[in-house]
């Protein structure tokens, strides 16, 4: 073998490592990958809520009736625990039908603690007709505060501070008072329908407005179960991810966005 | 408040339309449809209950309830242990009314006692006359093949039940409500036909008096004349069937329970004896007595009749009590001589304290125990000061909602208006994720995308195959937990899709004691040539084992599993265990489906870090691309002595998430004070959006306030 022909050798096995580690690390850009969007939402949900010194928790889709129902006082016989309303599981667990659970179950964990921000997201799922407001499996991101300053104005300035983010700041958030269970007073955050530009439509119920987030300052006998002292407040606030795109999209119809590839091929 | 039943509706057309198509014409008209129930078998309230207990026992119910719970029941023949029957849950909605056993004019409720001896109102077996019009007063037995605590209208033809609109009228909108004229609108729109015109009334002109009743809120007219003795309309009559108003002994009997049903409200009629009226009010729980504060006319001298409708003050208006009864004078075809309306008296108001600090500490406005009084006397509560910052407060026994210095407050705000309170944003410091398998699984999830990779979210609940496990499966139904991620994945990868594949990353269902597990799946179509030869994983493989690695560190092993008949499996395991598996499926035409799942830490039950479960992976570290152009900023300081560049930099980095980057690209030293100046330049990027100058311009007004708390200097 001459020299010319041992480097020529050489160079393949080099330009074959090089081609074989390219492709390992797949550093190059393919363009045809792409998110869904509510996970991508969600992303961005927790990016603004990080901002906002709210730390992020994991918490359990699988949830139990304790912290699903027991720890907010919802009532034995409130209907919402039954399998009409809930997708129950056999030994007390459950799906779990709203974020707060989690928000339960971080600030449990964070008892002592004196002032915490957590936030928790994922899905959600109830026992519901799909319409074009209301699917079985949806997703939410809740931030949670506890404080002495954890007051209504420390809720209000994150509300408008999401819909800022989030739908831009030209949308105008209308704020109305909700009765929940475990939070008095409860809030709820509306913003124009833009699917039908207020003029009434399947997503909107013919409102005009559609509610994209609730919550509300927690009640103390609530206060007191879950350990928070007694000069502190808590309160927390879910977000709507499903809704926030289709407002986002103008669309009348939150479906797609809970199918497998969020509405993209639609 | 009214309710609409869609029968009602569709019985002035000539063809029935859908609830669906009601709901929107209503919401085009104005009104608010605050919800849509079935009714009888189509509330999905009304579930499959399965007997438990033998013939001669107890009714032993399970019910889809976490706990077996035992059903007094009035039946004669308790059926065989087995039997399936409907049971009305609390709040459904039935066709008849039972006695006392019900709570207004629909709805069934039954107090139980629990194996722990509670109290607890689940509901009560349904007979076939609670289910669908002209149903027998027999028990309604279900297929044996329906699912205990499935809705039972999946198990019954469509004839049964019925839906019924629950619509709000807005101010100014009065009519709307009616079914006449609903009727009429969809006419209008070419919805849906009619070959005859829509009956319509004029309404009636009210008098004025005033009743006192206290507690209540309540109306009344007085009609001159005998009633009128007319025969109810076959078309009025199904419509009163349909939601289990029975034929009454005559027309007033039979509308005025059609209006009780419509309106929640309670009715009666009795004949005016003439002189001063007094009503009495026979409530199910209460008797009130009732004295008109103005004489009436010489009723003594001619027949009249008097119609009364009362609620609860927190539930009805006045309003509400007087568009009721026109109703039913509509109805009738009578018109008023008087009427009279009122609100009920106080009675043993409620004593409550409020605290100016508390509703401050809550609200963020800091107004004075006198301000709180004057937002308050307008809703009838009496404040006294008991200095600056306390007050009595005398809550009207009609305000049952205020309980305690929470719901004040809540009446406060109420009264003064969300909008009107400031936000008052309490700044914290950005924190960083804890959640270290959460920070993996959005790493993962950017590499695959930035790969060609589509993600996907696929469903939770799957249909329950005989091998899903009993704890994973729902109760009432015949779904399951998913234990995996691949068949619904499978599923969408043939659709279009991203050309790199499709994967997720979920929640499916394990069988060891924390019963969740994240994991993440692919599905890929690979080059079937290195797979054919056995000799190469392939570039799938090569990604997926790169991307294995990110998750659970380099120690990742690959070994063989098993080979079957659909291909080959291989496992991978980290620190000992298995921690996923991977398969090169059988080769279709060109090409080979790649499938592979791997699991990541189980989420813990607080959310606080599990890092130890995701074993050594090295920390991910991908940069975040935007398509929005991004914003530079840059910045001089200069930084005390106990600070360095590289710890300012990484402070500056997490400042902020619009924050994507800060580099040193300048440095001078003053020839004065021989202190060095520093220029970071910072890069304002977000994946989802543009930033604009003036956000920018605000981020850097509170970067430079950070930068002060620091002690770092800011060149001007």
């Amino acid at each position: 073998m001459n020299q010319r022909q041992a480097h020529a050798e050489e160079s393949d096995r080099r330009a074959a490592l090089w081609a074989a580690m390219a492709d390992a690390c797949h550093d190059q850009h393919d363009p045809s990958g792409a998110p869904h969007p509510v996970v991508d939402l969600i992303d961005q949900t927790r990016d603004l809520l990080a901002s906002h010194g709210f730390g992020w928790r994991v918490t359990p889709e699988i949830d139990d009736v304790w912290h699903s129902f027991d720890l907010l006082e919802i009532p034995v016989d409130h209907p919402t625990r039954t399998s009409a309303h809930t997708m129950l599981l056999p030994g007390g667990r459950l799906l779990r039908s709203h974020t707060t659970s989690s928000v339960m179950r971080a600030l449990l964990a964070a008892r002592g603690q004196g002032a915490v921000r957590v936030a928790v997201g994922g899905a959600c799922h109830r026992r519901t007709i799909p319409s074009p407001r209301f699917v079985t499996r949806f997703h939410q991101v809740e931030a949670a505060a506890v404080g002495t300053d954890a007051g209504l104005g420390d809720l209000i300035a994150l509300a408008h501070a999401v819909g800022d983010e989030l739908l831009g700041r030209s949308s105008t958030p209308r704020l109305r008072l909700r009765s929940l269970p475990y939070v008095s007073p409860g809030i709820a955050v509306d913003l124009p329908c833009t699917a039908c530009g207020g003029a009434g439509c399947g997503l909107c119920a013919g409102r005009g407005y559609l509610e994209i987030m609730s919550g509300g300052i927690f009640r103390a006998s609530i206060r007191d179960r879950i350990g928070i002292g007694p000069d502190n407040l808590a309160w927390s606030l879910a977000v709507s991810m499903e809704r926030i795109l289709a407002l986002r999209d103008g669309r009348a119809d939150i479906r797609p966005y809970v199918t497998a590839d969020g509405g993209r091929s639609r | 408040m009214s309710r609409i039943p869609l029968s009602w509706v569709n019985s002035l057309l000539d063809n029935p339309v859908a609830v669906g198509i009601v709901d929107l014409v209503l919401g085009e008209m104005g009104v608010v449809v605050n919800s849509v129930t079935g009714l009888g078998a189509a509330c999905r309230d009304v579930v499959v209950g399965e007997v438990l207990s033998e013939p001669g026992q107890p009714l032993v119910m399970a019910v889809p309830t976490p706990e077996r719970v035992a059903l007094p029941s009035d039946l004669r023949d308790v059926p065989a242990r087995g039997t399936k029957v409907a049971v009305a849950l609390p709040g459904a909605l039935v066709m008849r009314a039972a006695g006392g056993e019900t709570e207004g004019p629909y709805g069934t409720f039954r107090a139980v006692v629990t194996g722990s001896g509670q109290a607890v109102r689940v509901g009560r077996v349904c007979v076939e006359a609670d289910l669908a019009e002209g149903g027998a007063p027999e028990l309604a037995v279900l297929p044996e093949d329906s699912t205990p605590g499935a809705p039972v209208r999946d198990w019954l033809p469509r004839a049964w039940g019925d839906d019924v609109l629950s619509v709000r009228l807005p101010p100014g909108v009065e009519v709307a409500g009616r079914v006449a004229e609903l009727a009429e609108e969809l006419v209008r729109r070419g919805i849906a036909g009619r070959s005859t015109p829509v009956p319509r009334a004029e309404d009636p002109a009210p008098g004025h008096l005033v009743v006192d009743i206290p507690g209540i809120t309540a109306a009344a007219v007085l009609i001159a004349g005998p009633e009128p003795d007319i025969l109810v309309p076959e078309d009025d009559r199904r419509r009163h069937r349909s939601v289990g108003i029975p034929p009454g002994p005559s027309a007033v009997d039979e509308y005025l329970a059609a209006a009780a049903f419509e309106t929640g409200l309670r009715f009666d009629r009795r004949r005016s004896a003439g002189g001063v009226p007094a009503i009495t009010l026979t409530g199910a729980d209460q008797e009130v007595q009732v004295s008109v504060a103005e004489s009436g006319p010489a009723e003594a001298d001619t027949e009249s009749w008097i119609v009364t409708v009362w609620g609860p003050s927190a539930v009805a208006g006045a309003d509400d009590c007087r568009r009721a009864l026109i109703r039913v004078c509509r109805w009738l075809g009578v018109a008023p001589q008087r009427s009279w309306d009122g609100v009920g008296a106080e009675v043993a108001p409620l004593t409550r304290t409020l605290a100016a600090s508390r509703f401050q500490a809550v609200t963020g406005m800091p107004p004075t125990a006198a301000d709180l009084g004057q937002v308050l006397r307008p809703a009838g509560i009496r404040v006294t000061l008991d200095g600056a910052d306390r007050m009595s407060v005398r809550v009207p026994a009609s305000r049952a909602d205020i309980v305690d210095e929470e719901t004040l407050v809540e009446e406060v705000v109420r009264r003064i208006g969300l909008s009107r309170l400031p936000g008052v944003a309490t700044r914290a410091e950005m924190t960083r994720d804890r959640a270290d398998h959460s920070r993996a699984e959005r790493a993962v999830r950017r590499r695959l995308q930035a790969a060609g990779w589509t993600e996907l979210v696929t469903p939770m609940v799957v249909p329950a195959d005989a091998e899903a496990l009993e704890a994973s499966r729902l109760l009432g139904t015949s779904e399951a937990v998913r234990d995996s991620v691949l068949p619904g994945l499978l599923v969408e990868a043939g659709r279009p899709a991203g050309k790199g594949g499709v994967f997720e990353i979920g929640s499916v269902y394990t069988a060891d004691g924390s019963a969740e597990r994240r994991v993440l799946g692919l599905v890929r179509e690979v080059d079937p040539a290195p797979a054919a030869q056995g000799t190469a994983p392939g570039d799938g493989m090569r990604l997926l084992g790169l991307v294995a690695r990110t998750i659970h560190g380099p120690d990742l092993e690959w070994g063989l599993l098993r080979r079957d008949h659909q291909g080959e499996w291989r496992a991978l395991r980290a620190g000992g265990r298995d921690v996923g598996s991977v398969r090169l499926g059988a080769m279709t035409g060109s090409t080979v489906t790649l499938t592979a799942e791997i699991e990541f830490a189980s989420p813990s039950p607080d959310g606080s870090p599990t890092g130890s479960a995701l074993g050594s992976g090295r920390r991910p570290s991908v940069i975040r691309q935007s398509s929005h152009p991004a914003a530079l900023r840059d910045l001089t300081v200069m930084l005390p002595t106990d600070l360095s560049a590289v710890g300012f930099r990484e402070r500056l980095t997490a400042v902020e998430p619009l924050v994507a980057d800060v580099a040193l690209v300048d440095r001078y030293r003053d020839p004065d004070s021989l202190r060095m100046w520093l220029t970071f330049r910072m890069t304002l990027s977000s994946r989802w959006r543009s930033i604009p100058r003036s956000e920018a311009r605000e981020l850097m007004v509170r970067v430079a306030r950070r930068c002060d708390a620091w002690g770092v200097a800011i060149r001007e």
